[in-house]
């Protein structure tokens, strides 16, 4: 039974092993990163701030089910994600 | 989801789950099909399912802009005092923090995979997914109450730093709304084991997933934001 559950929704499951593997890549990218003062803004602390976002993402299409939403509940989670992702970004480069 | 955009239309009770093998309109993942899509109405605006009430919607797009803010803020914070924040990371337990995110991680897809269940008629499989998510869930708590702990032992204090008091007051927040996610499972769980399962049952057991998946997807933010950024 739970093998036939697991199929059924092997999207999700795909996406769980992705977000698993993308929270370790983030541990990886951020050991040694982190802008030390003077050191300026690091492109390894901006891919985390990224795939920290597409986990967002993804989460909320596959696991809030919001990929079979409507239009608008789709957009808003694009444009939130797009919006706040690169506010941070902008505000981590501008700062560092 | 009983065929996508189908609670779109007033349906009566589902009445027992189907137990007979999955046809074609559950042994797929639930996309709308174009006929439910159709149904409700030709504008794209609207067509399509969503997932639990209106109601739990309006909560979760208020929370995500309250937490926007705070990641704002944090960051804000952060670029005016860099070395407090360097120093206030790399005390922190990061090995904690990704156990702790793998842990609402295994909670979230136990969850998507409980709701899988219910809408495939395995009220005791589903039931055994959504007490395993609130197991995580607990684990979490038992994570974070430790990590506090080390902290105060240490002598730290939510005052002895802007990254302080913004790591003590954001994952505390955090933690609350934990603690009202597992309250949520348990009224998800109470709903999954009901003999019969009406629409209104799985929009309802709908908004509590979606508010767990929530408090996975706020910390998905907050970790990297606290225990690799700053």
């Amino acid at each position: 039974m739970l093998a036939r559950i697991t199929r059924n929704s092997r999207a999700a499951v795909v996406v769980f092993a992705a977000l698993a593997v993308a929270t370790l890549v983030s541990w990886w990218l951020g050991i040694d990163e982190g802008g030390a003062p003077g050191e300026g803004a690091s492109v390894g602390t901006a891919a985390v701030i990224v795939i920290a976002f597409v986990k967002v993402r993804l989460v909320g299409r596959h696991f809030m089910e919001l990929r079979d939403a409507p239009a608008v509940m789709r957009i808003v989670l694009d444009a939130y994600v797009v919006v706040v992702c690169a506010a941070l970004i902008a505000i981590y480069v501008a700062t560092t | 989801m009983l065929g996508g955009g189908t609670p779109s239309r007033p349906l009566p009770p589902v009445g027992r789950r189907p137990v007979t093998p999955p046809g074609p309109a559950t042994a797929h993942e639930t996309r709308p099909t174009p006929a439910a899509a159709s149904a409700s109405g030709p504008s794209h605006g609207t067509a399509g399912h969503v997932p639990g009430e209106v109601g739990i919607w309006v909560f979760i797009l208020g929370d995500l802009l309250v937490f926007a803010i705070f990641f704002g803020v944090f960051m804000v914070e952060r670029g005016q005092s860099l070395e407090e924040f360097r120093a206030g990371r790399e005390s922190l337990n990061t090995l904690l923090g990704v156990l702790n995110t793998l842990l609402l991680l295994t909670g979230s897809i136990l969850v998507v995979l409980g709701l899988r269940a219910v809408r495939d008629g395995a009220p005791r499989l589903a039931s055994r997914l959504i007490l395993g998510a609130g197991a995580t869930g607990v684990l979490f708590v038992v994570n974070k109450v430790i990590e506090y702990g080390e902290k105060l032992d240490a002598g730290v204090t939510p005052g002895d730093s802007d990254f302080y008091t913004l790591f003590f007051a954001f994952t505390g927040i955090h933690l609350l709304h934990l603690l009202i996610g597992l309250a949520a499972l348990l009224y998800l769980n109470a709903l999954a084991r009901r003999p019969q399962v009406s629409v209104r049952d799985l929009a309802s057991m709908e908004s509590c997933a979606s508010y767990w998946h929530l408090v996975d997807l706020l910390w998905l933010v907050l970790f990297p934001l606290f225990y690799l950024v700053a």
